[in-house]
């Protein structure tokens, strides 16, 4: 690095900028924009523009001693005559440039080549950039130049020939320019290329037609969407399509199919019907759930007040259905105790009665025999209750001897 | 977040027309990286999607002050001159602070008259945390709030709290 190398570069810089202003309608191809640069490493901090955030561009310092980009402090001048950091006050006669080793550290950063987007690798030092995309960088358009050529073409493309003269295609005859030629040949129709299969040339144009029936191509059996795993070549597959299992059974799985797809869409119908009804279903109650918190108390007081009624109603309610329980059962206890009384009442009256119809028997057959054994109804009235005992319990056997016992007691207790 | 802070020369750049636009977003995109690479406590930005001139920002209330425990939100719009006009600045978040109005607009010297073009985000988003605690009553934007803010700390705080809410990102 010389001595007299910064200063040159601020003169480039500024002549630069000077042809690119004075020449605007010019196409400079060269021209490019410092600011856009890339760095290869992270600039530092103190190099950098505290304005524009970039490793300064042409330094230029303050009285005040603070550095900025020359365009930088310019454009904040213009809003306000004061340094940007400390506010003293400054015009365009308070501006120098800043010291060389500050220039020759900025201008030393490595950047990129603009142009590493569309290819070139190049990294150079700032201040070498300009000359790297005037000179040498592969990757500029320049002018053809070849036999008066005005087209523009990459500066590594360049040669001897004009890349823009019109060339016959050797195998279409088509007439393309020479730098197109290579992309060309990709798609000529005219070229011939091998069948990857059966090794056959073909045109290219008639390509793509032989690939859909070479013999030799290997193609997947016709069932392969049921699964059948077989890739043969196509002469081959006749004979195993005679064979697959799959093939045989392809019209059932084309039935499935569609019957599948078929229940699918009146899944799909019906769910759409649910659909509508369930939220027809479910959106009153949304409704009543969403408005009841933002209703009036009037409607709040109203149905608590309904709901506790209801609910005093049904307690009332399991009170009565319980007394009304224990009121059936007590009756039904009294009237089956009084039936079992009025039962054996009954019972015991029977067997008065047939008692007393015996005794009525017996007297009558005493009168009809009175003539004869005038004195038996006296003496005889003991034997004759002793009978009518007996024949009580021939009549009733069912009722046994307690039935009799009990008519005594109760007899007794008539006769207490 | 983090994967979107290339660094700033690999960074995606946008489409843009006029080479001035192109300094702003540069600018801008180097503003994005400091404060990715260098998290300050306290504060935080970050672009809207899709347009880099247009910020979202956060700054947490200080210790000490009636704004503690509160994060507020603000709003950044950069002119297309930036960082040679200052950048409109918004409180989102509902204020009550001396300097803020009832819209979000602040009353702070360097967003106006006083800016310089070596304030950045973060140097903004600083002055304001410390405008929470230092507010300038002077000139106060909302009267009430520079009056109690000396004589009631304690209606202060109340009405800071009640003023606060968290507003969602739309």
């Amino acid at each position: 690095m010389s001595s007299s190398a910064p200063a040159s570069r601020r003169n480039s810089a500024i002549s630069n900028k000077s042809t690119s202003t004075t020449t605007p309608d010019k196409p400079t191809p060269t021209h490019l924009d410092l600011r856009t640069l890339r760095y290869v490493s992270p600039p530092d901090d103190n190099l950098c523009c505290p304005i524009c955030h970039s490793p300064f561009l042409d330094p230029i310092q303050t009285r005040c001693r603070h550095t900025f980009c020359s365009d930088c402090i310019a454009e904040a001048l213009k809003n306000s005559e004061t340094c940007p950091i400390d506010r003293k006050p400054i015009t365009d006669e308070g501006l120098s440039p800043a010291p060389i080793l500050i220039a020759n550290m900025v201008n030393d950063l490595v950047v990129y080549c603009p142009n590493a987007e569309n290819g070139c690798t190049e990294t150079v030092p700032r201040h070498l950039v300009e000359g790297h995309v005037r000179e040498t960088c592969g990757w500029v358009q320049v002018e053809c130049g070849v036999g008066g050529c005005k087209e523009m073409v990459r500066r590594n493309e360049t040669s001897m020939e004009c890349l823009h003269r019109l060339v016959k295609c050797e195998f279409c005859l088509e007439e393309v320019r020479r730098m197109d030629l290579d992309i060309h040949y990709d798609t000529c129709a005219g070229i011939s290329t091998d069948c990857p299969h059966c090794l056959t040339d073909y045109k290219r144009s008639d390509w793509k037609s032989h690939v859909q029936s070479c013999p030799e191509a290997s193609i997947p059996c016709s069932s392969s969407v049921y699964g059948c795993p077989t890739i043969l070549p196509r002469r081959e597959m006749a004979r195993h399509e005679s064979t697959c299992s799959f093939v045989h059974l392809t019209p059932v799985f084309r039935r499935h199919e569609s019957q599948i797809s078929e229940l699918a869409l009146e899944n799909r119908m019906l769910r759409r019907r649910l659909d509508l009804l369930y939220p027809r279903a479910t959106q009153p109650e949304s409704n009543t759930n969403s408005e009841e918190p933002q209703g009036p108390s009037v409607l709040d007081e109203q149905t608590y007040h309904i709901l506790s009624e209801q609910e005093h109603l049904r307690t009332d309610l399991d009170r009565l259905s319980e007394s009304m329980v224990a009121l059936e059962m007590k009756h039904t206890m009294h009237f089956i105790n009084e039936n079992m009384r009025v039962k054996e009442e009954m019972v015991a009256m029977r067997t008065a009665i047939n008692g007393v119809r015996m005794q009525m028997h017996w007297l009558l057959n005493m009168r009809a025999q009175a003539p004869f054994q005038p004195m038996m109804p006296m003496m005889g009235m003991g034997v004759m209750q002793q009978q009518a005992q007996v024949v009580a319990q021939g009549g009733t056997t069912t009722q046994g001897g307690e039935t009799v016992q009990r008519r005594h007691s109760e007899h007794q207790n008539v006769k207490l | 977040m983090a994967e979107r802070a290339t660094p700033t020369g690999q960074a995606t750049r946008p489409t843009v027309k006029s080479s001035d636009s192109t300094s702003v977003v540069k600018r801008l995109q180097s503003e994005l990286m400091q404060l990715m690479m260098s998290s300050t406590p306290g504060i935080t930005a970050f672009p809207e999607e899709g347009n880099l001139l247009k910020w979202k920002a956060t700054i947490a209330g200080p210790e000490d002050t009636p704004y503690h425990g509160y994060t507020f939100k603000l709003s950044f719009e950069f002119p297309s001159n930036y960082p040679y006009a200052a950048p409109t600045v918004l409180f989102v978040t509902p204020m009550f602070h001396p300097n803020v109005d009832m819209a979000g607009r602040i009353c702070l010297d360097i967003l106006k008259e006083k800016w310089s073009a070596v304030y950045n985000v973060q140097s903004i988003l600083l002055s304001l945390q410390s405008l929470l605690g230092e507010p300038n009553n002077k000139s106060p934007l909302n009267g009430q709030a520079a009056e109690l803010w000396d004589a009631n700390p304690k209606e202060y705080k109340r009405l800071v709290a009640a003023r606060y809410k968290d507003v969602d990102e739309d």
